[in-house]
Formats: C-alpha cells, structure tokens, sequence
C-alpha cells in the first residue's frame, strides 16, 4: 500500500522528533525523587553503621568495605575507578566518623568512671590510711578537704585525656566533610556555568506570534533583551526580502514593511546579531508568525 | 558508559546518573508527550510526572525487552491518563489557545520538517491525535487502541483515517504531498 508509506514516513520523522527540554522540568524531578535517594542513603548509611558496630572491630571493617566497594566499582566501570574510590572513601569516611564517635565517647566515659573509680580508691584508702594514723573526729574534717581537690582533679583529668583522642577523630570529619561539599558545589557551578552566557547577554522574550490588526492585543513584534551591544535585528519573509530591520534593541515592528503597507500574514523569520559586554557575538534567530 | 551500568546507577540513587539518563531521554520524550497532548505546557507537567514514575519503578525493570520501549510505554500510558482526565474537563479547545500551541518552536532550521509535522500533530483534534500516535507512531493495534481507550475497533480505524486525511490536507496546505 502506497498510502501506508506517507503514513510510514511521516510516522518515523515524528518517532525521531525531539524537543527543547526547558531546565525547568529536571528541577521538578529531582526535587520529587531527590528525597527519596536521600532516604535510601540514610538508610543504607545506618545499615552499614550497624553493621560496622555489631564487627566492633571498626577499623578492620572499614578497610574491607573499602576493598570490596572499591572493586565493585572497578568491575562496573574502570574509567571512573578514580572517582568512585574517592566516593567509596568519603562513604567510609562518613561511615567512620559517627561510629567512632559514639564508641570514643563511650571509652571517655568509662575511662572517666574507671579514673573516677580509681581516685575514689584512691581517696578511700588514702583515708583508711589517714584513719588508721589518726584518731576518729579529725580525719572526717580532713577526709572533706582532700576530696574536693581530688574529685576536681578527676574531672580535669578526662578534660585533658580527650583531647589527645579527639585529634585523631576529628581530622576524619573534617576531611569528610569537605569532601562531600565539594560535590554539592561543582554541581552550582556547572549550573551556573550554563546560566552565565544569558546572564552577560541575554534574551528575556523571542515571541514567535503577533496579529497586528489593530484590535490593541499583540498588535506589535518587539524583543525583549538586556546587555546587548551592536545589536541588529532583521525579519525576513518567506522570499528571503528584509520587511524589518532595527539596530535598536527596544524597537518594536507594527507589521508594516519598509515601504508602509501591511505585510501578509504568513510565516517570517528573524535573525539577531549582538555583542555581549566582552565582545562575544551572540546570534539567535526564530521564525514568527503574523496573522 | 552503557545503559545498564547508568541504569545501575540510577537504582541506587546516583543524582548524576540519574540527571545523565534524564538527558539522554528527556528530549524524545518530551516529543512524545507534545505529540500525544498538543501543548508544551501540559506536555512538560505530563513529562515530570513520567520521570518520576520512570525513577520509582525503574528497579521494577528487568532488562526484559528493550529500555526505550519500556520507557516510552510508561511516558505514553502517563499521557492516556491525563487525556482521560483532560476528557471531562476541556476536551474543546478555545480559539484563544491556539495561537499559544505555536510558543517554544525555536528549532534549528534542518528539523523543520518534523517540526512542522509536530505542529500540524499538535492541532489535531484529540481524538484522532490519540488513535493517530498509538497507531502510526508507537506501532499499537487497532485493537490494542480499542481496550487502551475503552472506544470500539472500528471507532479506532474511522478515526485513523480520518487522522490520515486530516495530516494530507495540511501538508498539501504546506506543499509537502508532491
């Protein structure tokens, strides 16, 4: 059938038709399945934490994630080897940091409770000592004085304990941490990036459509633009002959042509070339409709 | 990197995965939801909503038949059900909104042609448009069209052809059918 080619025709150019995506969509998008990925990490990352904890053993199990993170990563992809290692490592490395904290913490306390313990010890049998020299009413006195200065050494004591744990956890979060950021603004960058040529230079409406009927809607063709510089618009007809042309940015078209009659409706086409603030051409050009 | 490794990726939640493989489907999609609702508007909302379901559901896919058919089937079923819902409340087009079908046409110069399909596409009376695009483009069954759309077998081929005349007129109106 003959009419089936049309049909076959028509049907794979429309197959293979793609659009402009406005950037708008994406945002939409990620915001609606950016919670959700987010909850997976957490998850994932509280699993493994748990998991790291039930090992006990932290270090050792670190060490082994890393390894079969790593090639796991390896064997998808060996491009990026880098890179997912580097991911693997910040993922350890966050895994690392609230596991370590909590158990450090849990052996301050303890090594706390077991200094206290001992000072306690310490003071009673200090006392038992003292008891044991002296007579019954005097040592209680002396008992209260030694007590307070040793229960301030006590506390001094973990204060000046932790901090020689706390370098050595600490340099693990700071280094995680500026890790992962990294990744949240190369992403504004690139973002940024696509933003900043219209950012110097840009259009802020291209219509495609006006009817200049004098009904007061629509009734004239102006772009709308901001920082162009040498600007020149052209509107073409269908026989490639200029109907319009401006250097003025503002300009605006009633849909006359040069010579003052009213041009056809029909589709046109219009070309401007400008300069940015730095001298880099921008060119854009768009078809119009007049009915 | 290929498909499956991206799709892997993607599953597990990857932003940059999951944005790379938006790139590379987002514009043919977004075709195939202007073509099924004819406006860019309602076109990029169906389109969201279709990438949402693709991301939620893509773990679901089990690498049976192929990726692009499987994610077109998603985007043209996201794009029956808002024409169903669209059905009750403005199945008309007001004149008014037919000027504004023709916003967002800034294609280069070579795509002209397919533009211009899509446009005329665009314009066709939801009706036909559906059975039009299920048919001729994404390949279904007149009978397949007839359960999809709750509508009888034959309404599906009157209303193919009817399509077929109506996409010959307009190219012989924009001297396309020598």
């Amino acid at each position: 059938m003959a009419n089936d080619k049309f049909i076959d025709e028509i049907a794979g150019k429309l197959r293979e038709h793609s659009s402009e995506v406005n950037p708008q969509v994406w945002q939409g998008i990620s915001s609606q399945i950016g919670a959700g990925t987010a909850g997976v990490v957490g998850g994932l990352g509280l699993a493994k934490i748990a998991g790291i904890i039930a090992v006990a053993a932290s270090t050792v199990a670190i060490t082994y994630f890393a390894i079969t993170n790593s090639q796991e990563e390896k064997t998808e992809n060996k491009i990026e080897t880098a890179d997912t290692s580097e991911i693997s490592k910040e993922k350890n490395n966050m895994v690392v940091s609230p596991t370590v904290e909590p158990n450090v913490k849990k052996e301050n306390k303890s090594t706390n409770i077991s200094k206290q313990d001992i000072t306690n010890k310490k003071e009673t049998t200090s006392s038992t000592q003292k008891i044991s020299n002296d007579q019954i009413v005097q040592p209680v006195t002396e008992l209260v004085t030694p007590m307070a200065p040793e229960s301030i050494l006590s506390m001094k004591k973990p204060a000046e304990f932790t901090p020689v744990v706390k370098p050595q956890e600490k340099p693990t979060v700071s280094e995680s941490k500026p890790t992962i950021e990294p990744i949240v603004e190369t992403k504004k960058v690139e973002e940024e990036k696509s933003d900043q040529p219209l950012i110097t230079a840009k259009f802020i409406n291209l219509p495609n459509i006006f009817t200049p009927n004098g009904d007061g809607v629509n009734d004239e063709f102006f772009v709308q633009s901001s920082g162009m510089y040498n600007y020149q618009l052209v509107v073409l007809n269908s026989k490639n002959n200029v109907v319009f042309s401006s250097t003025d940015p503002n300009a605006k078209w009633d849909g006359r042509s040069l010579g003052g009659e009213k041009v056809p409706n029909g589709t046109y086409l219009y070309f401007i070339t400008a300069e940015d603030e730095s001298g880099n051409p921008v060119q854009q050009h768009k078809t119009l409709e007049i009915r | 990197m290929d498909r499956e490794s991206l799709i892997r990726k993607c599953i597990r939640g990857e932003a940059v995965a999951q944005r790379r493989l938006f790139d590379s489907l987002a514009p043919k999609m977004l075709s195939i939801c202007i073509r099924y609702l004819g406006n860019k508007e309602e076109a990029e909302d169906v389109c969201q909503i279709s990438f949402v379901k693709l991301f939620s559901n893509l773990k679901d896919y089990n690498n049976e038949g192929s990726f692009d058919g499987w994610v077109r089937r998603i985007f043209v079923n996201t794009c029956l059900d808002q024409l169903r819902k669209n059905k009750k409340t403005k199945y008309d087009v007001p004149m008014d909104d037919v000027d504004y079908r023709l916003e967002n046409n800034d294609y280069i110069l070579e795509r002209m042609e397919a533009a211009d399909l899509m446009k005329i596409v665009e314009q066709m009376p939801p009706g036909y448009r559906t059975v039009f695009n299920l048919f001729a483009v994404e390949g279904y069954s007149h009978r397949e069209i007839a359960e999809r759309l709750e509508i009888a077998e034959n309404t599906s081929k009157s209303q193919f052809k009817r399509a077929r005349t109506h996409l010959m007129n307009s190219l012989e109106k924009l001297q396309y059918g020598k």
